[in-house]
């Protein structure tokens, strides 16, 4: 076993132990946070994989912004100090069911495809996937190049700006 | 791209207009203006003159069938605003803000109308969504626009959600991976189920938008609760030119492969024109039986997806003119109405002659009856299902349910007409206000008499590609 092997596994221990204590605990607070340190450590099988641009999208938009929605729901919605009822004996039952049918359905797909290796030629033709990369097609106005769609983006990014300040701001008293 | 381009600056000049001045006269005329430089830059696009020239590398296509459905959608905001700019005031405060929205929204249009990449269309279909979700909830104060706002939010999330997947199946069924709308069907001989589920998933989620049943439960709601003045705008700018991206999408994505979804699309008509037609007539409120009505007329316009040949692209066109310009006119007057029943509507012929004498003639367009823009309208639509051969049921089912629609427009002008009452406006309209309301009769009655007005330009283009 190779260190590579050893991170592997333990940022896997990691995902799985937090997982697990997000789904058991009967704060719901807590299991907001243990989400949050689960979608970490999947961040860090995406660096573990090489993939950065993937794993700071992982970082912003699940951790950053996911999760935090995920608490202000939260503190809006319920009393987030009590624990929560025990579930019905019904639903734990098909709970236990579907992740039973999930597991099944992880380790058919691994059973059949744990044979594929990627080879070394493919290497070659695999596109650069360094955020450098990405970031200049985002914005190159050549043949493949994204800016188009990255100044519409802009434009629907305003639009909703514009929304949440109407929809937010105050209206002056005696104004109708 | 002109339009693009304008409608995207022309709403951030409608912001600085709002720091600039307060006088909400100054707005509307600034708006006024943009919305002539949209349409005279749109009509500029189409004879060849561009601002300036971009390339897009395919991921928009500028062909007549889009620019048209444009040049309809601005064309009608124009007249609405025009018509209705003067009770967006009394909506809110934010009188420009609201002015930028709708410009938003006209660059969402032009998107959605001309896209060739499910990645454009995606962006553009987000584009109207979200001002919309806003003008909705306009009116602060009031709780059913709160709630009608809420709603069309979530539903619309939901939609957005569906429409990714759906994408996200299209774009793993290519072989290359693509989002170029041409290349989804290429090379391929038979449908695999990927690809399938793709297609029913885009065609759940853009039935969504132009609210056909069976996915119109937001639909009376938000038009219902949002304020008056915005409801004319999304029930039927917003919704005619999605109805052209619609079309645009199944024609050149999956035209194809037609035979696989084309009875989706009839199950689809059935019903939006069975559900609606048939709870429009149970309506004690206008407002509401408008709501029902145009997902009737949706139901009609969705026969020109099934059919997708020529006769239903000119058919769209002449339907999207007609549909918009008489709704915004019956609109504009039912906002200024005290009364939204039907009752409120009693004896009005005595009060306002002008009113209730246009008002007529944009229901009697909406019913299809001879002699307006809707009896061609339904007209081609039809037809255009009778090219295809199959579906004769559909067109027979659409002509019963055109003479239900029949009863709920007519109880309308007999309350008008025929009933007593004070058929109270809110104040006098002024002469502009009935003068353009004329204006819109005409247009209705001219696209009837004479519909090559509009269409003759269209099969001209769309014949010499």
């Amino acid at each position: 076993m190779n260190a590579s092997a050893v991170v592997f596994y333990i940022l896997s221990a990691f995902i799985l132990a937090t997982g697990l204590l997000a789904v058991t605990s009967r704060k719901i607070f807590r299991t907001a946070i243990w989400l949050l340190f689960s979608l970490t450590g999947v961040a860090g099988l995406y660096f573990w994989l090489g993939m950065q641009f993937i794993a700071a999208v992982q970082v912003v938009v699940y951790v950053g912004g996911i999760v935090v929605l995920i608490i202000f729901s939260i503190f809006l919605t319920q009393q987030s100090g009590k624990d929560l009822p025990s579930p019905l004996r019904r639903r734990t039952v098909f709970s236990a069911l579907a992740a039973c049918i999930g597991f099944a359905l992880t380790c058919l797909l691994l059973s059949r495809y744990s044979s594929f290796r990627v080879k070394e030629s493919d290497y070659d033709f695999a596109p650069d996937m360094s955020i450098s990369a990405i970031g200049n097609q985002l914005l190159s106005t050549s043949e493949h190049g994204y800016v188009l769609p990255f100044e519409v983006i802009s434009i629907l990014l305003l639009a909703a700006m514009i929304g949440c300040i109407v929809i937010a701001m105050k209206s002056k008293p005696g104004d109708k | 791209m002109n339009a693009i381009l304008l409608s995207a600056v022309w709403g951030i000049v409608m912001m600085f207009s709002g720091i600039f001045t307060t006088s909400k006269t100054a707005i509307r005329n600034v708006a006024v203006v943009g919305l002539v430089l949209l349409v005279l830059g749109n009509y500029a696009d189409m004879i060849g003159y561009h601002l300036m020239t971009v390339n897009v590398h395919k991921m928009l296509y500028f062909d007549t069938f889009g620019l048209l459905g444009n040049l309809i959608a601005f064309g009608s905001t124009l007249l609405y605003v025009l018509l209705s700019g003067r009770d967006m005031e009394k909506v809110g405060h934010h009188l420009a803000e609201y002015f930028a929205l709708i410009f938003f929204v006209l660059c969402g249009v032009a998107i959605v109308t001309t896209f060739n990449t499910l990645l454009m269309l995606f962006l553009g279909i987000e584009i109207i969504s979200i001002p919309l979700y806003i003008l909705t909830g306009a009116d602060k104060r009031n709780l059913k626009s709160n709630e009608a706002s809420l709603k069309y939010f979530l539903m619309g999330a939901f939609s957005t959600g569906l429409m990714l997947l759906g994408i996200a199946f299209l774009y793993g069924a290519t072989q290359t991976g693509t989002f170029f709308i041409d290349d989804l069907w290429s090379g391929k001989t038979a449908v695999t189920p990927l690809f399938m589920a793709g297609l029913l998933l885009l065609l759940v989620s853009m039935a969504f938008k132009v609210s056909a049943a069976p996915f119109h439960f937001w639909t009376p709601d938000v038009y219902d609760g949002a304020p008056t003045v915005f409801t004319s705008f999304m029930a039927t700018i917003v919704k005619v030119s999605i109805f052209v991206g619609f079309i645009r999408l199944f024609d050149e994505a999956f035209g194809d492969s037609q035979e696989k979804w084309q009875v989706f699309v009839a199950i689809i008509a059935a019903a939006t024109l069975f559900i609606g037609n048939v709870t429009a007539v149970f309506q004690q409120s206008v407002k509401r039986m408008l709501a029902y009505s145009s997902i009737a007329q949706a139901g009609f316009m969705l026969l020109a997806l099934l059919a997708l040949n020529g006769v239903a692209k000119e058919g769209i066109i002449l339907y999207a003119a007609a549909y918009s310009i008489a709704t915004i006119g019956i609109f504009a007057v039912l906002i200024r109405m005290k009364d939204y029943t039907f009752e409120g509507f009693n004896g009005l012929a005595r009060q306002q002659p002008v009113l209730a004498a246009t008002c007529t003639i944009f229901l009697l367009s909406l019913a299809g009856i001879p002699l307006t823009g809707g009896f061609f309208a339904k007209y081609y639509m039809l037809s255009s299902v009778v090219a295809t051969g199959h579906y004769l049921w559909l067109v027979i089912f659409a002509v019963l349910c055109a003479a239900v629609s029949v009863y709920y427009y007519f109880r309308v002008i007999q309350a008008m007409y025929f009933k007593d009452g004070d058929g109270a406006t809110e104040a006098e309209p002024g002469l502009g206000f009935k003068g353009l309301l004329v204006v819109l009769a005409v247009i209705v009655v001219v696209l009837g008499v004479w519909p090559q007005s509009l269409l003759g330009q269209l099969s001209r283009l769309i014949y010499t590609w």
